[in-house]
């Protein structure tokens, strides 16, 4: 039996975000129905792939920042990479995130609404379960 | 004392100068192992890899109608060998990019609004790294 992948990832990284950057934590997670004229922002974490064994594994996420305006998407965006990639690693209640490493930088990318603005970069975490 | 240090001339006596706390550590920050980490010499092996990601990558496109957009998109994976150096944490190492000069590869690679993303390139991209040593997809 394996540990499921990605919920895991998932809610270490919202636990990261909520208690280093401050990000309420109804700002962060996998929903994609961010609306720009109600919502204020949104940080949307997906899993590209990943594996993992019961204890250890390490997982690709695209860690997305939704906003109405683009130098508050990339200025966010530019922080959480700032902050995942600090030496060290980190450490939440669930997992051990020992190794951050990063395949894509902040940038742009498509969502098809002209009042949204998406900023992603893509990140590789090699991670393990806390005991 | 002084037969204590047998044939040295001039033995370093005392303890270590060092601050409470502070421990010795190799740092290699060595001007000329520097150059050679960001020499064309380093930059070769990660062409390489930036050749079999695109490979990959071009394999993961999903099927599309022949000529169609998922078919240019699969040709056009390109490797750029001079992109710069990127820092990482203080040191900076040479940086090669994998990309795609299709107009619809971004649509397809992130997704948008109504549009599931596919994600080839990052799929790729992850089965090469540092968390892999021995490199590659099995």
């Amino acid at each position: 039996m394996t540990i499921k992948p990605f919920p895991m990832v998932e809610k270490a990284l919202k636990e990261l975000l909520s208690t280093k950057m401050e990000i309420p934590p109804t700002s962060i997670g996998g929903d994609l129905s961010f609306d720009a004229s109600t919502d204020d922002y949104y940080v949307w974490i997906g899993l590209v792939t990943g594996q993992a064994t019961e204890i250890d594994g390490f997982w690709t996420v695209d860690i997305d920042v939704f906003d109405q305006h683009y130098s508050q998407a990339m200025t966010r965006a530019l922080a959480i990479e700032a902050m995942l990639l600090a030496r060290g690693g980190h450490r939440t209640t669930i997992m051990r995130l020992d190794n951050v490493s990063q395949n894509e930088i902040p940038i742009e990318r498509p969502w098809e609404d002209d009042n949204a603005f998406r900023v992603g970069s893509t990140y590789t975490f090699v991670a393990r379960r806390s005991g | 004392m002084a037969g204590d240090f047998g044939d040295l001339e001039k033995p370093i006596l005392g303890v270590p100068r060092m601050r409470k706390g502070e421990t010795t550590r190799y740092v290699p920050n060595h001007p000329s192992f520097g150059a050679f980490i960001r020499s064309d010499q380093v930059r070769d092996p990660v062409v390489e890899v930036a050749e079999d990601i695109a490979a990959s990558a071009a394999a993961k496109v999903s099927d599309g109608s022949a000529g169609g957009l998922h078919d240019r998109i699969r040709k056009r994976y390109k490797v750029k060998r001079r992109a710069g150096l990127i820092k990482v944490h203080r040191a900076l190492r040479v940086k090669v990019e994998v990309f795609n000069n299709e107009p619809g590869s971004a649509l397809v690679e992130f997704g948008a609004r109504n549009i599931e993303r596919d994600r080839p390139l990052g799929r790729a991209g992850a089965e090469f790294g540092d968390f892999k040593p021995e490199g590659g997809p099995k």
